[in-house]
Parts: structure tokens; C-alpha cells; sequence
């Protein structure tokens, strides 16, 4: 079956990640601009990193076989610095109407500050103007009052509750968002966030519905596949075949889908592999033997003559 | 086409830089990716080479060169080099794709050299092939050694040399030495030669 991770920072990750996804089934994924791990100083470093998300990455991912989309944002830990902070929402309005955006995101809250809200709002508006879903993360401290607080500002902010997909949930939040017609996603990683097993249990209390998996993957101690390997332990637990279908590739797909920019065509059938175009010189290859995908028709490059 | 129309046509459109930027990112989704398809009579008339670039490539492509055309109309001359430059730098890939494509029908096309230049250095390949292949511009204004390491990343890239325009009119001594050293080097490495190689060598 297909899979769809909806939030996955490739960026971070490598060529063999890529290959192993593929290999697993993922064949779409959405990448959100994130926290990089340390600070930046220069609002130009969000240009550049918003601009590898629209063409490096999207092209490293295709190498693979793998769509990749992004979300744009000025993320909740940097909307603390003032740096930064205005300078890249200034610059959101531009790159909010690229092609692969296909949502605001991540914004949110991080340690729950005023400024942190101030953006929060601003992005929600920005969604609006532009017509396109929010990504939300919630914070790792004080979890269930920060959703909460987020649940709160979404209702304030009059954006329909179906453009909002909010993201980490455990046990103690999933019962908050789910009432609130948002989206509810869940990150299932090797030690924090949620696991496989406990994954399979709010399936089987909360079913499907608005129900959202992914492996957010990035330079921490994560996996990237986590993704298939939470779909293998619900095969395992019983879930029907719907169910999970669902939940690893329709609801990703139908939330996304709501920007009007996720190519669903060339996402359901994979777009062409054909890595012989990308021997040595700048590919991701070095010179292994180029993949190629034989069900498909080659090229056929024009004449110039 | 209400939004074409409010671009391209009669009513108030975008003139200042931001506005142009941001119709020429929304231009996709508002034409769609149909596939353009001369006819042999188009192809065949005088304007041919000028579009050429364009045959087989979806019609948003052909959209955002119109906005360039429309564009380097309406801006002050001294503001039209830095604009197209900063439109490229700032693309998706898509939207590089087609200002490279668009260059070889733009007004006074040898002043965006640098920005043509700068895209074959693309780790992206299908914004370097959009400069290398089936376009008019490499060969018509490219410097030789430009034009060169052009070919020689056509070749490392498994690209097919027939697709560069105008290939047999710049084959130079410098060239064929430095096709002859690449083919030295692969035999050595006991790896194959792009078989295309020939049309160089051997044309």
C-alpha cells in the first residue's frame, strides 16, 4: 500500500533514509520549516532555508520516487527572537504562493510567550489571506494546557476547524482536539512523543476519523520510518484494512488536498525514476549503479536539429 | 481566465516587482500543466526558433514567459537585469524551469548571461537541462569556456548531447581536448563513455 508521511524534515535526513522510505512504500510526504536545531541570526538564512524546501529537497525526494510538499512558517521557538521573528513573516507572503506550500506550518506554541501567540495569530491570518491549511505543533512542556490555549486561539481566529491539523498529540490531548473538528496528528518516535503500540490503542478507542500518523524524522534520535512500521503494528493488532488506509494515506492526502496544490495524480502514481539522468557530477549519486524504473516509458528527448 | 485577464490584459496590472513575483508563482495553478504542442506548420515559420524551447512543455511555462515578456515591458530599463536575476534566485524549481526557457525570446537577451550561467551550476537536474537542452541560448551567448563546461556537465549527467542547440557550431579545440581527457579518464576508471561523446569527436 502507499504511505504518506505528513511531516518528516527531510532536510535532515539521508540519501539512504530516502531510499529506505521508498522501499517501505512512502510515496508523498510534506516537510514542514522547523527550528534547525540552533538559533539563526539572519533572516536570510529562512529565505535560503525556504527556498531548499521549494527546489533542492523537492528534487532530492523525486530522485526517489517520493513527492515531496512543504509547509511554511516562522516557527514557534524562533518567534521569540526579535531578530528574526518580523523579518520572516514579512518574506511569508512571497513564498506562501509557491506550488509545493501546501499549508502554514509549523506554528504554534513552544514555551507559551506572548510573542509566540502574537505570530501564532499573524500566521493563522496569513492562512486565510492565502487559502491555505495551518500545521499546528504542540509543545513538549505543559502539553495539555498549551492545546488547550491552541484550541482556544483557533476558535478565536474563525479559521473552519477542517483547514487546522494539529500535531504531537498523546492520551491526554486527543480527547480535546478531536471534539473540535481540527484534525489530530500524532508523531511516533523511538523514545518520546508516542509509540507504535500505544498508536494502536487510540485507533482502537478513537477509530479513524481526522486521525493523522507521522514519523517527524529530523536530526534528533528519530526514524524516518516509523510511519510503515506504525501501519505493520496495527496489521498486526487486528485494525481493519480501512482503517488504516485512512489514517496512513486518505486522511493525510484529503487535509492537504484543501490548498489546492497537492498534485494528487503524480502523488497516486509515482513520478518517474530514472536516476541513469544523474551520474556523478552534481547528482546525489556517486557513482552506484543509477536506479531506474522500467514500467515506465523512458524520456524521449527531442531532436534539435 | 478572469485572473489571466487581470495580469495579462486590459485592467490595472501588477508593475511594481512584488506583484510581478508573486502572479508569476500563482501562474501555474491558474493555467494548468496541458502540454503545448506545435503544430509543423508553427514550427516551421520563421519564429520557430524562438519557441522551440517551449514544445512539449506544459502551457503554464509558456504563461510565466508571457509574464516576462509583459514584465521587462513595463519595468524601467535599469531594473530589468536585477529583476530576472532575483525571480530565478528566488524560484521553486518549476519557475526556474521556465525563466530558462523564456530567456532565448526576451528583449536584448545577452544581458541575462550571468543569471544562465549561474543556472548551470544547478544541482537540480531538470533546472539544468532547462538551460542546456532545447534552447537557443547557450549556444547564441555563451562565452566558449561557459559553453564548454556546459557540455562536460551534459556528459557527466547522462544527458543526451543531440538536445543541445547549436552543439556543432561550438566545437572548438579547447572542446575536443577536454572531451578527449573525460574519455581517457572514464576508460581508466574502467567506467563507459557517453555514447553521445561522437557527435563531438566525430561530427
Amino acid at each position: 500500500m502507499m504511505l504518506f508521511d505528513p511531516h518528516i524534515h527531510m532536510t535532515s535526513r539521508t540519501t539512504d533514509d530516502y531510499a529506505a522510505m521508498a522501499a517501505a512504500g512512502i510515496a508523498a510526504i510534506v516537510e514542514p520549516a522547523f527550528w534547525v536545531g540552533q538559533p539563526r541570526t539572519h533572516v536570510g538564512t529562512f529565505e535560503d532555508y525556504f527556498l531548499s524546501l521549494l527546489g533542492w529537497e523537492r528534487f532530492r525526494a523525486s530522485q526517489f520516487g517520493i513527492r515531496h510538499f512543504c509547509t511554511l512558517a516562522l516557527n514557534p521557538k524562533e518567534a521569540n527572537n526579535p531578530r528574526v521573528a518580523q523579518g520572516v513573516i514579512d518574506l511569508l507572503p512571497r513564498y506562501l504562493e509557491k506550488d509545493g506550500v501546501v499549508a502554514v506550518g509549523e506554528i504554534g506554541f513552544d514555551d507559551q510567550t506572548e510573542a509566540e501567540e502574537k505570530y501564532f495569530s499573524a500566521q493563522i491570518e496569513l492562512a486565510k489571506e492565502f487559502n491555505l491549511p495551518v500545521l499546528i505543533h504542540t509543545p513538549h512542556r505543559d502539553k495539555k494546557h498549551g492545546t488547550e490555549r491552541t484550541l482556544a486561539l483557533v476558535r478565536e481566529s474563525g479559521i473552519k476547524p477542517e483547514l487546522v491539523l494539529i500535531d504531537h498529540n498523546n492520551e491526554e490531548t486527543l480527547p480535546l482536539v478531536l471534539p473540535s473538528g481540527c484534525w489530530a496528528g500524532h508523531s511516533i518516535y523511538p523514545k518520546t512523543k508516542m509509540d507504535e503500540q500505544r498508536m494502536v490503542q487510540l485507533v482502537k478507542e478513537y477509530g479513524g476519523e481526522r486521525i493523522i500518523i507521522n514519523s517527524a524524522a529530523d536530526w534528533g534520535v528519530s526514524d524516518p520510518l516509523k510511519v510503515p512500521k506504525t501501519v505493520q503494528a496495527m496489521v498486526e493488532a487486528g485494525i481493519p484494512q480501512s482503517t488504516i488506509t485512512r489514517i496512513a494515506w486518505d486522511n493525510p492526502v484529503n487535509f492537504f488536498r484543501q490548498s489546492g496544490r497537492l498534485d494528487l495524480t503524480a502523488s497516486e502514481a509515482r513520478p518517474f525514476v530514472d536516476q541513469r539522468q544523474l551520474w556523478e557530477g552534481n547528482s546525489v549519486l556517486r557513482g552506484q549503479p543509477p536506479a531506474v524504473d522500467t514500467s515506465r516509458d523512458s524520456y524521449e528527448p527531442r531532436s534539435c536539429s | 481566465m478572469a485572473w489571466w485577464n487581470s495580469v495579462l490584459g486590459t485592467q490595472p496590472t501588477p508593475t511594481s516587482k512584488s506583484e510581478l513575483s508573486k502572479a508569476y508563482s500563482k501562474l501555474a495553478r491558474m493555467l494548468g500543466s496541458n502540454r503545448l504542442e506545435f503544430t509543423h506548420q508553427e514550427i516551421d515559420s520563421e519564429n520557430a526558433a524562438r519557441f522551440l524551447a517551449f514544445q512539449g512543455r506544459p502551457l503554464h511555462e509558456f504563461g510565466r514567459a508571457a509574464l516576462l515578456l509583459l514584465a521587462l515591458d513595463r519595468l524601467p530599463a535599469g531594473e530589468q537585469v536585477e529583476f530576472i536575476d532575483e525571480l530565478f534566485m528566488r524560484g521553486d524549481n518549476r519557475e526556474r524551469e521556465a525563466l530558462l526557457r523564456a530567456l532565448s525570446i526576451l528583449p536584448n537577451q545577452g544581458r541575462f548571461l550571468a543569471t544562465a550561467v549561474e543556472a548551470c551550476r544547478a544541482n537540480v537536474q531538470t533546472v539544468f537541462e532547462a538551460i542546456a537542452c532545447e534552447n537557443p541560448y547557450p549556444s547564441c551567448h555563451f562565452p566558449e569556456s561557459n559553453f564548454n563546461q556546459l557540455v562536460l556537465k551534459a556528459i557527466f549527467t547522462g544527458v543526451s548531447l543531440q538536445r543541445i542547440i547549436g552543439l556543432s557550431d561550438r566545437i572548438t579545440p579547447a572542446l575536443l581536448g577536454m572531451v578527449s581527457d573525460h574519455i581517457k579518464e572514464q576508460t581508466a576508471a574502467g567506467r563507459p563513455v557517453h555514447e553521445d561523446v561522437a557527435l563531438i569527436m566525430n561530427p
